[in-house]
């Protein structure tokens, strides 16, 4: 007797909560749809034309969810993170916040610089992030430059990605 | 009169112990005003324990119908109309209906036992259907097992995985053979403007 009061009991509170629970396959359905795959390309160019060293990588991410890469040099530290907050259709406002440590091979000194921008984008549109800095004026790029590439698009779920990790990295050099 | 003759009464209805008993029969053989006194008790009791028991509904039933009839006297109503008052509030009060008055301390301490202890009951019933970790694991593996997130929408839900505070880290390692250098100030710009390998 007690047992069937106690399961009425609990029955009673999990029809009170399910209102505000789902299934699970539905959230991620609505997740999916909401999902966005990042792009990026970091190059290694010279005189700002030529690229000698270029990687390709693919990151599948929200909206307002940072996707994050470090780049390890020689002589160079660059970590870069990269938001994507969706607006309203096809408008993305990408925030790209940059922190670089570098050394002098002279006197062994440390640099460090940061940088916080924003840029609002279609989805599939490409925009270029220098975390060493160009002179736009001039338009000189330095001898060797760090170039990275970012094209936020809509995620599609297909078999071939899902196959995959939901990131994905080719390199090729020069 | 004697102190013994005050368990006369008490003594005729068994009700003394037994020395002050002994006592009383040895003074009945000595003394004979106690003796005498003892008969007529004695004949009061068999008498009255004889003799049944009066029937007092009669005298209730005609009582009852003086106390009518003065209310009605009194009152300016019939007989029958102060009857049915009367045998209305006569009516015996339902056990539901009766107003039990019980103090506030004993209150609340039923109401907290009756908390603890229906918590304890379902704590014990969820105890008796837990299970193990073991068996947790092979359940999350099985088919068609649902599991249920505690979000009113998606909305909540994306806010509840950004809550994670998670960033997506890549590491990406350069070629170790090239120096690098500022060159200005860090710059995010469009590939469309023409800057870059997209001239």
């Amino acid at each position: 007797m007690i047992r069937k009061v106690s399961a009425a009991f609990l029955l009673f509170a999990a029809v009170g909560t399910s209102a505000y629970a789902f299934d699970v396959e539905h959230a991620l359905k609505l997740l999916m749809d909401k999902a966005l795959s990042v792009h990026i390309t970091a190059r290694v160019t010279e005189d700002g034309k030529q690229t000698i060293w270029n990687m390709n990588l693919s990151e599948v991410t929200i909206s307002g969810r940072a996707v994050s890469i470090r780049l390890n040099g020689s002589n160079i530290v660059v970590v870069a993170q990269f938001t994507p907050y969706q607006e309203t259709g096809s408008q993305v406002l990408l925030v790209a916040q940059g922190q670089t440590w570098i050394t002098s091979p002279v006197n062994k000194e440390v640099k460090y610089a940061t940088s916080f921008k924003s840029l609002p984008i279609n989805l599939g549109e490409s925009v270029l992030f220098y975390p060493l800095g160009v002179n736009l004026q001039t338009e000189k790029y330095g001898n060797i430059n760090i170039e990275l590439e970012i094209q936020v698009v809509p995620y599609i779920s297909d078999k071939s990605k899902e196959k995959g990790d939901t990131g994905s990295a080719n390199q090729n050099q020069k | 009169m004697s102190p013994e003759k005050d368990y006369i009464s008490a003594y005729l209805d068994g009700e003394i112990s037994a020395g002050w008993k002994n006592r009383i029969e040895r003074l009945a053989t000595e003394d004979e005003e106690l003796r005498d006194t003892l008969d007529r008790h004695r004949a009061v009791h068999e008498t009255l324990q004889s003799q049944s028991e009066p029937d007092f509904a009669d005298v209730a039933e005609r009582s009852w119908s003086i106390v009518c009839r003065r209310i009605a006297e009194s009152s300016g109503q019939t007989i029958p109309e102060v009857e049915k008052v009367l045998n209305r509030r006569r009516k015996p009060v339902s056990v539901w209906r009766r107003k039990v008055s019980v103090p506030i301390p004993v209150a609340t301490a039923a109401a907290l036992a009756v908390v603890f202890l229906t918590a304890f009951v379902l704590i014990r019933l969820s105890g008796i259907n837990r299970i193990d970790p073991s068996e947790a694991t092979v359940a999350q593996t099985m088919d068609g097992l649902k599991v249920t997130v505690s979000a009113k929408d998606v909305e909540q839900l994306l806010e509840i995985l950004n809550g994670q505070n998670k960033v997506q880290n890549v590491k990406i390692e350069l070629p170790v053979k090239h120096q690098f250098q500022m060159i200005g100030q860090p710059v995010l710009l469009r590939a469309s403007d023409g800057f870059g390998s997209f001239r």
